[in-house]
């Protein structure tokens, strides 16, 4: 056990006699132990002092007035703290939930990022349904293969790919955007743009 | 009459509807309540908020109370968890900026201490008593102040009498040491 363990033990009358009388005689052959043993002494003596502080009775007259006094004002209002911490709890659960589904909606589709094509269109605003580029069936096979070339220099730039290591990742054909697009049917047309226009509405 | 026998007189009087019974009570244990609030909390006025909601849980709680413990050991059990419970909430405000605690404490003409020498004494242990952790000041309060056997303490806090003594020995130490050190 640490000395300064035992000196505390010994203050707080927690040695049986036997480790008491130990301590005792250790104390007495050595002055370091006994310089510590008087500063936790007196340390104790000084805490013993702050024990029963004499107060201002009138404070403690007061507390059962005060006392009766919340308790009625409780019984009284005693549903609206309630209810207001129900409603603001819910609102920040409901504003917590927003920021958190917006943020990994912004993160699937980020808004701000502007790519510009050599004829100066921002390639983004071709994934704006609300843009006036946004427009999946008149798009022409010269645009198309326009945008797949940019597409394939995107990736080559992206994955840091030699042009042929980009043949395993990107698609051969130029016009594979035009077939792909004269393929989908209706159902999936509308699919496609309803799920870009909700993550257009949630990531904003 | 020992003072169990009178505790439970009370306690069943105010459960038969006696409310004079209920302030009896009162006037019986604020005086260790709010030193129990203050110790652990540091200030007069979150001591006084303390020691209302004890007041409001006991007074909601006391016709449960089955003497399976003295009236003392449950009251304290519920002033130490309202003292906790208050504290938590206390530092999380300070994070958010809502409460200045440096401002509570130098509020000294709201404080019930009217000796200057005195409290300056009690301003310097609750400074050091609010930089150990809770439940080292808590084990401290309890056995210097209010002078609890180690049981007792064992019974409020749920913790065994070997842990208690180390998170004696730490405060004991530490506070020991702020105080010096704030001293030179």
């Amino acid at each position: 056990m640490k000395t300064n363990n035992k000196i505390i033990e010994y203050l707080d009358d927690q040695l049986s006699q036997a480790e008491k009388a130990s301590f005792e005689n250790e104390l007495k052959a050595s002055p370091g132990l006994q310089s510590e043993f008087q500063q936790y002494k007196k340390f104790k003596e000084n805490l013993s002092q702050l024990r029963d502080i004499e107060v201002d009775e009138s404070y403690f007259i007061e507390t059962i007035p005060k006392f009766r006094t919340r308790q009625s004002v409780l019984k009284r209002y005693g549903v609206v703290p309630k209810l207001t911490l129900s409603l603001s709890t819910l609102l920040a659960v409901a504003l917590v939930f927003v920021l958190v589904f917006s943020r990994s909606n912004k993160v699937a589709i980020p808004n701000k990022v502007v790519v510009v094509d050599s004829s100066g269109v921002d390639f983004s605003t071709l994934l704006d349904p609300s843009s006036d580029n946004f427009n999946l069936n008149y798009i022409s096979s010269n645009e198309a293969s326009h945008y797949d070339s940019l597409l394939n220099s995107m990736i080559t730039k992206a994955l840091d790919l030699s042009p042929d290591e980009l043949s395993y990742v990107a698609p051969s054909n130029n016009s594979d955007l035009t077939s792909l697009l004269q393929n989908i049917n209706e159902k999936e047309a509308d699919n496609i743009y309803n799920e870009v226009l909700k993550q257009k509405i949630l990531g904003r | 009459m020992t003072d169990t026998d009178n505790d439970f007189e009370l306690v069943n009087s105010f459960i038969s509807g006696n409310q004079a019974a209920f302030n009896k009570i009162v006037l019986k244990y604020q005086q260790k309540i709010y030193w129990h609030a203050r110790r652990m909390t540091g200030n007069h006025l979150d001591a006084d908020e303390v020691v209302q909601e004890v007041l409001i849980v006991l007074y909601n709680k006391l016709k449960d109370f089955q003497f399976k413990s003295s009236l003392y050991t449950w009251i304290y059990k519920i002033t130490s968890t309202r003292s906790i419970n208050y504290l938590k909430k206390r530092n999380l405000r300070q994070i958010f900026s809502f409460d200045d605690l440096e401002a509570k404490s130098v509020s000294s003409s709201e404080d019930v201490i009217k000796d200057l020498e005195t409290k300056e004494k009690l301003d310097r242990l609750e400074k050091a008593l609010q930089k150990v952790p809770l439940r080292q000041r808590e084990v401290f309060i309890m056995r210097n102040f209010d002078e609890m056997s180690y049981e007792e303490i064992s019974e409020i806090t749920g913790i065994t009498t070997g842990g208690l003594k180390a998170n004696y020995f730490h405060a004991m130490k530490k506070i020991m040491e702020i105080m010096q050190n704030n001293e030179n």
